[in-house]
């Protein structure tokens, strides 16, 4: 499994687009938090309607993404998934499995949060990236 | 009826009843089957083979319990404590179907018994650790000290109902008969584990990890952890001396046992004499865990019931060494069969809520299977040298264990809250601190990943690189430094430029050498302008190659010029007027870069008199002028320049980024002073929390001096909750114990406040319109609220914890687990008075009314509408203000119906 010391996690995280604008002083405190899971390929990291309180980052390899009868989507490194559970806390709509062996940085829940509340930059960052994917809302 | 009595006897709440009976059968199924498998081995070792062959498989348990903790530990890290329980039940029914199988042939031999001996030693605890792992997913804390002893209690019926299934069995059942009942029962188990975890939900331990999700947990991060948790190490080791313990008493009491209750005339009487009493002490054993256990554990914490068997131990080696009366060495056993099973297993499983989250069942499964064996062994290795001071060794066992439960006590309420901060994300260091704590190797290592990080696709990674390692201040690096310069787009360029004029390399010959080559060969505008600015900013300009650009129409070359010109002004007198009216005329230009040129100019001047001009750019409708106007106050107050800090702190209030809050703060840091405490705490409320802790910091800073005027604001009750909440975190962090002489008073003020707005929450009447009753009742209740929350960071920080927003975070949380831990943390560092005020607001089982009626009881008047009106026009809180000024207008319009 490849080792990450905590400034490694942290550039990774430096590197997408949810944590760019974050410091280094907030990145190396949510690297501390960050686990590193190994899978091996053809391994399902969740299955559609499965609960689940985590957001991975790709750190190494590429992860398929099977969403109903829709062809899969390739995400690769520095790509990350798992996210629109955290906020809607509700069952995955999607299934994830590992098309290579695959290294990901996993952030909870808890931490997430606790990182919209330190920073107000990443949570505007998170809003921008949401809303850049709905051209109009239903109100 | 009875349900409802039975339910109150064995101390659960309403609706714990079916939860607790799917719990206590499986308990008793495998209790049966896993104790009637060691029992049936134990007595069927001696029958057929004898006891010459125990120590041997002794030897071979011990072993085998370290295979299986080993084992154990692995799977856990990659499958769920379910799995783990169905494998380590469907392993043992198979081995013993296996042994049913080989009976009639291998059963003369010595081989298959002592085997059967091994693995009958193993079958119960290996089923016993994963039990306990697999029952603590579905409870916290608190519901754990109300259940856990009623399933150890099970497990004690399921251990004589094992026992008398082969008293009263064998006869009819056989030797094959046992070997497939016991198998029968815990397959049956194995169901009802399988229908229990389809009906009930987990309450995962670790937050957010679900019980079937991987672990990244390796040996080298599970042993740093444990290490780094001086809780857990000392757990561990007093796990260890009381299984030696254990051992030592057996040992000693065995020993006066044989010399006088053993009967020459009556082979089997001392059998039979043990027997009796064990009999008797698992009687009370099972009725002490289903009755009595729960209802001390609530009264006297665990923190203190852990004391209680040590002491036993302690007072019975004193009264042995004293004298060799039987009724001591009764005690004896009482204190191993009683104390160790009913009081310490039962602690272990609440003592656990203080081991790391991520590391709790490898330590579970490792004080059951490793260090209890490990103790049992060293302490028959010392028994073997020692055989007549006995009772010496276990007094100093006694002694050391006593010592371990004082020092274990002492680190559970912190150990419990380290569990739920861990869940959250503290700032309370900055990158550098990190870096300065790192070895010189890491430190290395650390360099060689910034210098990588230059090498990155991504522009944003290589300025986080390129910007640490300017602070990092290494010679070394900077060659690369400015060469990768080059290497950025324009806008990277310029922040570069910016990076190295706040670096100590601002005028290194070399940097400067390259940025005069940049300035004569880059065909770009901007980089030669910024480069220009750098120039004129640290002095490297002369007034004579300037003087022409001061009309010029390039905005950077004209600024380098004012600058240049200005910092000149005693060598050449005539053109500093000349450059002060340009900059006036670009601060009063409409042009809003002109403008953020001008103030950067007077950052880069550092002079005292443009503190006044600053601050009205702070509330200038442009972000970029407020910034570079922030930006400009800070680099003065930097230099210790006069600044009126009561001014400074106004502009705070109204500053919505967090830019230039952090410029502001900067400013208020260098110019601050003792004045000005109040004005800065109640000027801190629409700041973020990392915003208030540099706030909180500032003050810390001026030293004891302020601690007087800080405890003041504590006391004032005319001033927000906040505020006060702040005032008593600074506080705290000059003097861990400033709150310890106050802190009764004002929070039996504060409970007062909370029954007050409680009350009145809950027994308005609709006089008024209907919507704006909705809004009184609405803002009485989040006052109630805020005073709660504000009694609890009171208490907490008295307690020693700084990050009392956590714990008011997770009393309120949704998550069973971290509700409890946070009111057991709560309820250990609380003073014991000032919990039972507290507690009728935390605690379910106080009902509205019965809050309703303390209220009353404690003296509180209920006012009517204007009266209740009036107080709240008086309110600290502006929203509480305005809705009863609201409310009042209103029924002064209307009239009183």
């Amino acid at each position: 499994m490849v080792h990450l010391s905590l400034l490694d996690k942290a550039f990774c995280l430096k590197k997408n687009n949810f944590f760019g604008s974050l410091d280094l002083d907030l990145l190396l405190i949510l690297a501390e938090k960050t686990e590193l899971l190994l899978f091996k390929k053809g391994e399902t990291i969740f299955s559609c309607q499965s609960e689940t309180h985590r957001m991975y980052l790709i750190v190494e390899g590429e992860v398929a993404i099977e969403y109903q009868q829709s062809p899969p989507l390739s995400l690769k490194k520095g790509e990350c998934f798992g996210d629109e559970a955290l906020f809607s806390q509700k069952m995955h709509f999607y299934k994830a499995s590992c098309l290579t062996t695959t290294t990901l940085l996993v952030l909870l829940r808890s931490h997430i949060l606790s990182l919209i509340e330190q920073s107000p930059s990443f949570a505007c960052s998170l809003l921008e990236l949401y809303a850049e994917k709905i051209p109009f809302r239903t109100r | 009826m009875v349900h409802h009595s039975l339910r109150k006897l064995l101390g659960l709440h309403p609706g714990e009843g079916g939860k607790a009976i799917l719990f206590c059968l499986v308990a008793l199924l495998w209790g049966i089957g896993g104790y009637g498998t060691l029992i049936l081995s134990e007595g069927m070792l001696l029958q057929k083979v004898g006891a010459h062959l125990l120590p041997y498989t002794y030897i071979f348990v011990a072993f085998a319990f370290f295979t299986l903790s080993t084992l154990l530990i692995y799977s856990l890290n990659h499958i769920s404590i379910k799995k783990i329980l169905l494998l380590v039940i469907s392993a043992v029914v198979s081995v013993q179907i296996l042994f049913y199988l080989l009976y009639p042939y291998y059963s003369t031999t010595s081989v298959y018994w002592v085997v059967y001996k091994v693995f009958g030693w193993i079958t119960p605890v290996s089923i016993y650790i994963c039990f306990w792992a697999f029952v603590d997913q579905y409870f916290d804390l608190q519901a754990g000290k109300r259940f856990f002893a009623l399933f150890n209690a099970m497990l004690f019926l399921g251990d004589a109902l094992g026992g008398a299934t082969i008293c009263y069995g064998i006869d009819f059942l056989k030797i094959e008969g046992l070997f497939l009942l016991y198998p029968s029962l815990l397959l049956a188990s194995a169901f009802c584990i399988i229908s229990l975890t389809k009906r009930l939900k987990i309450q995962s331990d670790d937050l957010e990890l679900n019980a079937d999700n991987k672990s990244s947990l390796n040996f080298t991060s599970l042993m740093k952890t444990a290490i780094s948790s001086r809780y857990t190490i000392t757990l561990l080791i007093f796990y260890f001396s009381m299984q030696m313990l254990a051992i030592v008493t057996e040992f000693t009491y065995m020993q006066q046992f044989e010399n006088s209750v053993k009967s020459p005339d009556h082979e089997t009487y001392l059998a039979q004499f043990l027997g009796n009493l064990s009999l008797w002490i698992s009687i009370v054993n099972m009725c002490f865990g289903m009755f009595i256990y729960s209802r001390v554990v609530r009264k006297m914490g665990v923190n203190n019931i852990i004391i209680i068997a040590p002491a036993c131990f302690m007072a019975l080696f004193l009264c042995w060494i004293g004298s060799m009366a039987l009724p001591i060495a009764i005690f004896g056993v009482v204190a191993r069969e009683g104390m160790i099973y009913s009081l310490d297993d039962n602690n272990l499983n609440l003592l656990l809520a203080g081991v790391p989250m991520r590391i709790k069942n490898q330590v579970r499964f490792s004080v059951e299977s490793f260090f209890e064996p490990s103790g049992m062994l060293l302490s028959a290795c010392l028994l073997l040298f020692f055989q007549d001071h006995s009772k010496f060794m276990g007094l100093i066992l006694a002694s050391i264990s006593l010592l371990l439960v004082f020092i274990l006590r002492s680190y559970y309420t912190k150990a419990i809250f380290t569990n739920l901060v861990s869940s959250h994300l503290r700032v309370t260091q900055r990158a550098m601190d990190w870096f300065s704590q790192l070895s010189a190797k890491e430190h290395k290592k650390a360099e060689f990943v910034l210098l990588y990080g230059l090498k990155q696709r991504g522009e944003a990674e290589q300025l986080l690189a390129f910007e640490q390692l300017l602070k990092i201040n290494n010679k070394q690096h900077l060659p690369r430094l400015i060469n990768h310069i080059t290497s950025f787009s324009l806008p990277s360029k310029l922040k570069a430029l910016e990076l190295f004029g706040q670096s100590p390399w601002v005028n290194e010959p070399d940097l400067i050498k390259k940025m005069r080559w940049w300035a004569k060969t880059s065909i770009h505008p901007a980089f030669t302008s910024a480069l220009h600015l750098y120039f004129a900013r640290h002095g490297l300009l002369q007034a004579e190659q300037v003087f022409n650009d001061l009309d010029s129409p390039i905005l950077t070359k004209k600024a380098a010029s004012i600058i240049t010109l200005k910092k000149n002004s005693q060598e050449h007198p005539i053109y500093a007027p000349l450059a002060t009216q340009k900059l006036r005329l670009l601060l009063d230009s409409d042009e809003i870069e002109e403008i953020v040129m001008g103030l950067k100019i007077i950052g880069i001047e550092n002079k005292g008199e443009h503190a006044s001009v600053l601050l009205p750019y702070l509330r200038h409708p442009s972000l970029q002028v407020r910034r570079e106007a922030a930006n400009s106050l800070s680099q003065l107050a930097k230099k210790r320049l006069p600044l009126n800090c009561e001014e400074v702190i106004k502009q705070l209030q109204y500053a919505s980024d967090h830019q230039i809050r952090i410029s502001i703060l900067d400013a208020i840091k260098s110019s601050f002073s003792l004045q000005v405490i109040k004005q800065l705490l109640q000027a801190s409320y629409i700041l973020t929390l990392r915003e208030k802790n540099e706030i909180t910091e500032i003050i810390a800073n001026s030293g004891n001096k302020s601690l007087p005027q800080l405890l003041g604001l504590v006391h004032d009750w005319s001033i927000r909750d906040h505020d006060r909440i702040l005032a008593a975190k600074t506080a705290i962090k000059i003097d861990p114990n400033a709150l310890k002489g106050c802190i009764t008073a004002i929070v039996k003020k504060d409970i007062e406040r909370a029954y007050f707005y409680y009350y009145h929450a809950h027994t308005l009447t609709p006089l008024f319109n209907i919507q704006n009753l909705y809004m009184l009742e609405s803002s009485l209740k989040s006052g109630f609220e805020a005073i709660l929350n504000c009694i609890i960071q009171f208490i907490t920080l008295n307690g020693g914890i700084q990050e009392s927003e956590i714990m008011v975070r997770s009393i309120h949380s949704h998550h069973p687990k971290i509700r409890a831990a946070a009111h057991e943390t709560l309820e250990k560092i609380s003073p014991t008075t000032l919990f039972s005020l507290l507690e009728p607001f935390l605690n379910d089982r106080f009902t509205k009314e019965t809050k309703l009626h303390l209220f009353l009881k404690q003296g509180g008047v209920p006012l009517s509408l204007p009266e209740l009106l009036k107080k709240l026009s008086q309110s600290a809180n502006p929203t509480e203000q305005i809705i009863a000024s609201n409310l009042e207008k209103e029924r002064f319009i209307n009239g009183p119906s």
